[in-house]
């Protein structure tokens, strides 16, 4: 790394946590400032999260205050959290080391000053480069640091991965230039030893039934409790916001030695958070339950387990997290996998056996997103006029927009500019206008206000403040959560359970609670994982071979003998589908195991096909290991149904009428600045003000499909949401090859597919059809009572 | 006279039809009022204006009111592109038309065709704007503004759609703006109405469904 630093190359350093990469990515910084005092910003340092970067620039401050550097060697943070008087400062004064996030970095690069901010950068080093490259978050990344290019030609970048599947594709993203002259230098560190995991052993009782479906696992809460007791520090993982407030209330109950165990969640008070780091790195927690808001870098010490709560989805994800564990080089991390269910059992084991074989899941974004690209635009418009020439060979210049055509870079301009439309609607009223010494800038400070009120690529439904009556601000809800509220309900918030009072101003108004029966938790959309593929071919493999099954739970291993005998055991190179009847509708099954995303574009074609062939479908379930739907009539002709050809014209049709595009438009219509989450002045109970972007997506599609935000939204869904190729691949490998049970009831797999969330419902002719039937019984109804009354 | 309510939003009553809530222009508004972006797809106009223009083709109706609100603001008509502006001109070529105006157009153009008031009565109806909560028969009042949608339980799903309401001697048309949103029939705004015992007439794809108000879900 010194020598690489020396040359002044870039560089990527992989190696396994715990290693100590982070500080030998600052290393030849330090040593550089040691030797010649720097003026202004000298090293640049992005993580994804903020609570990483605040633990870096702890992690430096020791030991410069130990090395007396503290006042020649200054280092800062700057975040979202930041308070607006420190960002203020530095961007006037400088620190020589500044740790941010991506998001800190756009709006600093929109700032008039940012060529003078960043005209002395040397080097700028990016951490967990393997979560961050195949985001849009990584996009807008890339873009960024394809403008640092242009304002500090000599800095170089060192970038920090843990282990991962895609070094090439990392390297290239790295690189400053797409000539190989300049590619960084690949230094891999030595391989850890191997990690110490299990699954959580329950003794098997009539009252500890492992559940059917569902994600919480509040069911083996009793044992984690045990486990937290026997360690030293212990820390939770679990995969939603709502399961580290259940989870946490749940080890509350249990803990009778009154041990310090704390929450850490996206939507909590910063403040809060912060305090939680700090008591880490004090050594003062007994436990942390905590989302993947802790999932990266920070070095505690003093961690000896680390518990996953709910399966997690992928192989690399786990390593990633049990990587907290025994922060000691050398020395092998401790885990314990909690599955939440039956299906999860088996994806536990998979997940443990890839690790052992080290089979990681890598991802790589081909492409990156127009609307990513318009946001970036726009703040380079606020920093300093640009020619649009000039402007497209820097952008060309980052790895996901190597292929970016001219074409595509003006539809984009166009949009910027006036919305791109056919119909000039928007000609007097025009966002970039031509600047008198060249080029196009921002037309007022308005547009660049509301620009960098809207910073980012993490596009969330409407979040309210909650403060309590004597605790203050606790944290973020979202809108939707909050609209069902009624007074007096009681809700588990920020660990504890509060009373709602009522909305105010946009503020949710709560106070300590007089009764506590049943209380709500409050559900976050969004930051869902599906199953990867890697970890899927692994949970198929383990189901169809009988022979591992004794390792299972004795629950589970009934639950499948069962399956087997009233069904059959879903097959390596068959793809077996069941149909049933129950209550008023008609289910049909399918065990494909793709994941929940490949499944949700399944579902849309299926339904759609089966509305074509008269069985009137009303909705369906997706989760990661299959997929269920149900109709008013049965099923009969199943091969049909898997006609390969669903992904040509099937998939158009779906395309435009999907509920699962309408949400992709609406995030890229926020990413791209058409509608906006945040605006000075908003009022957020104000729904009216707003127009519903599906409304948009609507009239959009019919008037001008080939506009760039639709590109970009099918774009989205053909690449994350949809796993198309899963899909088709999928598809392909079944052909001709179904195992159709046509079976008298619900069979034992298919429970939990029953009990599933994440219902969608299908907008179609089966919708008005229900309607029609449904007038005809409401009149009955009424007559009969008119009829029959006393 | 039977009053028909038509899948497009518009009351058809004899030769005379009925529409509501145009809101033309909206989706160029916000570019005026707030100036700082965020430029939505021009078409909403289009869009209704060419639902309307199928509509008064196959129909043909004599008279044709409009219940208010059929601009989203005074300027709408002067942003109008020229093309929108030939399709409202057809659509009201050769035809009696009566503007009501509304709160969002209570001003309108003068070079518009045909009549603008805020209130036009026949022999046996009244149409506003907005529903008069103090209005009583025999006349049947014919009002829109409230934008109303319902929801219905339709075999274990909920079926959500922009309705009429047909109370005893009133009712209420949806809104036909492709831009426009809906409100909740249970909503508070329509309390002081003091409704009574009312039907909904739901909007489905080419069809209207037709419901007691005791079927109406929250």
């Amino acid at each position: 790394m010194l020598e690489a630093g020396k040359t002044q190359k870039s560089s990527l350093l992989i190696s396994p946590t715990g290693s100590g990469k982070t500080l030998s990515g600052f290393l030849p910084s330090l040593c550089e400032l040691i030797a010649a005092p720097h003026r202004g910003l000298h090293t640049l340092y992005i993580s994804p999260l903020k609570a990483l970067a605040v633990d870096i620039e702890r992690n430096l401050q020791n030991p410069l205050r130990e090395m007396g550097l503290a006042n020649s060697i200054t280092a800062e943070t700057r975040t979202g959290d930041t308070p607006q008087s420190k960002k203020t400062r530095q961007r006037r004064d400088p620190p020589n080391l500044l740790m941010t996030t991506p998001e800190s970095l756009a709006l600093l690069l929109s700032y008039p000053d940012a060529s003078e901010f960043f005209g002395s950068l040397r080097c700028i080093i990016l951490d967990e480069i393997h979560t961050l490259a195949p985001t849009k978050r990584g996009d807008l990344l890339a873009l960024g640091l394809a403008r640092l290019h242009s304002l500090a030609p000599s800095a170089r970048r060192v970038g920090l991965s843990a282990t991962a599947a895609n070094e090439v594709y990392l390297m290239e993203w790295l690189s400053s230039n797409r000539r190989s002259k300049a590619s960084p230098s690949l230094i891999k560190g030595p391989p850890g030893p191997d990690p110490e995991i299990k699954i959580l052993d329950i003794p098997e009782t009539s009252e500890t039934q492992m559940p059917w479906a569902g994600h919480m696992a509040l069911y083996a809460m009793e044992q984690v409790m045990k486990e937290i007791t026997s360690h030293q520090t212990t820390l939770v993982f679990v995969n939603t916001r709502a399961q580290a407030e259940l989870v946490f209330q749940e080890l509350w109950r249990l803990n009778n030695d009154d041990f310090a165990i704390a929450l850490h969640h996206g939507s909590l008070n910063p403040a809060q958070r912060r305090k939680v780091e700090a008591a880490m790195a004090r050594n003062e927690l007994k436990a942390v339950v905590a989302t993947a808001s802790l999932d990266l870098g920070i070095d505690w010490g003093q961690i000896d387990l680390v518990i996953q709560v709910g399966a997690p989805k992928g192989i690399s994800r786990l390593l990633q997290r049990i990587g907290r564990s025994n922060h000691r080089f050398g020395e092998p991390s401790k885990a314990i996998l909690v599955p939440a269910s039956r299906f999860e059992v088996l994806e536990c084991n998979a997940c443990i056996s890839g690790i052992l074989a080290n089979d990681l899941d890598g991802n790589i974004r081909e492409e990156g997103g127009l609307d990513v690209l318009s946001q970036h635009i726009v703040g380079m418009a606020c920093s300093a006029p640009f020619e649009p020439e000039l402007l497209y060979k820097e952008i060309i210049k980052a790895k996901p927009y190597w292929e970016l055509s001219w074409q595509d870079f003006i539809d984009v301009l166009s949009f910027v500019r006036d919305g791109g439309y056919a119909l000039k609607a928007y000609e007097q009223h025009k966002r970039l206008v031509p600047h008198k010494n060249g080029g196009l800038t921002i037309r007022n400070e308005k547009h660049a206000q509301r620009y960098r009120m809207n910073v980012g690529t993490i596009v969330e439904a409407t979040n309210l403040r909650v403060i309590h009556s004597k605790k203050g601000y606790l944290g973020e809800v979202e809108e939707y959560f909050a609209a069902q509220l009624r007074p007096a309900d009681t809700f588990i918030f920020a660990g504890q359970k509060v009373s709602y009072k009522g909305l105010e101003k946009g503020v949710v108004r709560v106070e300590n609670p007089r009764h506590t029966a049943n209380p709500l938790v409050p559900v976050y959309g969004g930051g869902y994982q599906p199953l990867t593929q890697s970890l899927a071919e692994r949970v198929r493999e383990l189901m169809h071979s009988p022979e591992r099954w004794h390792d299972f739970p004795e629950q589970v291993q009934s639950w499948l003998q069962f399956q087997s005998r009233k069904s059959t055991i879903p097959g390596a190179d068959k793809l077996l589908v069941e149909t049933f009847p129950r209550g008023e509708r008609y289910y049909l099954v399918v065990y494909s195991f793709e994941g929940r995303n490949a499944h949700q574009t399944l579902g849309m074609l299926l339904t759609k096909r089966m509305e074509r062939m008269g069985y009137g479908p009303l909705g369906f379930s997706a989760s990661d290991y299959m997929l269920c739907a149900w109709s008013i009539r049965p099923v009969k002709d199943v091969e049909h149904l898997f006609d390969q050809d669903m992904l040509g014209d099937d998939l158009e049709a779906w395309m435009l009428e999907s509920s699962l595009l309408r949400i992709s438009f609406w995030k890229c219509a926020v990413i791209a600045g058409l509608v906006e989450q945040n605006y000075p002045g908003r009022d957020k109970t104000q729904r009216q003000r707003t127009i519903s972007s599906d409304l948009i997506y609507d009239v959009l599609r019919r008037h001008e499909p080939n506009h760039v935000l639709l590109r970009a939204t099918r774009a989205d869904a053909a690449e994350g949401l949809c796993d198309i190729k899963r899909l088709a691949d999928m598809l392909i490998r079944f052909q001709g090859r179904i195992d159709h049970r046509d079976l008298p009831q619900v069979s034992p797999l298919a429970v939990p597919a029953m009990l599933e969330y994440g219902r969608h419902r299908v907008k179609g002719v089966a919708g008005d059809e229900l309607l029609a039937e449904a007038e005809i019984y409401a009149f009955e109804t009424e007559l009969l009572e008119e009829a029959f009354s006393v | 006279m039977r009053a028909k309510f038509h899948h497009s939003g518009a009351l058809i009553l004899g030769t005379t039809l009925v529409v509501s809530d145009l809101h033309l222009e909206k989706g160029t508004r916000r570019a005026l009022s707030n100036g700082d972006g965020g430029f939505l797809p021009p078409y909403d106009t289009r869009e209704t204006l060419g639902q309307l223009l199928s509509l008064t083709n196959s129909i043909a109706p004599q008279l044709l009111i409009f219940l208010g609100d059929t601009f989203d603001d005074v300027t709408a008509l002067q942003r109008m592109s020229d093309q929108d502006q030939a399709v409202l001109n057809e659509i009201v070529f050769g035809r009696e038309v009566i503007w009501i105006t509304g709160n969002h157009d209570p001003i309108l153009s003068e070079t518009l065709p045909g009549q603008s008031t805020t209130e036009y009565q026949t022999e046996h109806f009244v149409f506003r704007h907005e529903a008069d909560p103090t209005h009583r028969g025999p006349k049947i009042e014919v009002s829109g503004h409230f934008h109303p949608s319902a929801k219905v339980k339709a075999r274990g799903t909920i079926q959500r759609r922009p309705c009429f309401i047909e109370a005893d001697n009133r009712i209420i048309l949806p809104s036909m703006g492709a831009y426009t949103g809906g409100l909740n029939v249970n909503s508070e705004a329509f309390s002081p109405l003091n409704l009574g015992v009312f039907n909904v007439h739901l909007i489905g794809r080419d069809k209207v469904f037709r419901f007691p108000m005791t079927s109406i879900v929250t």
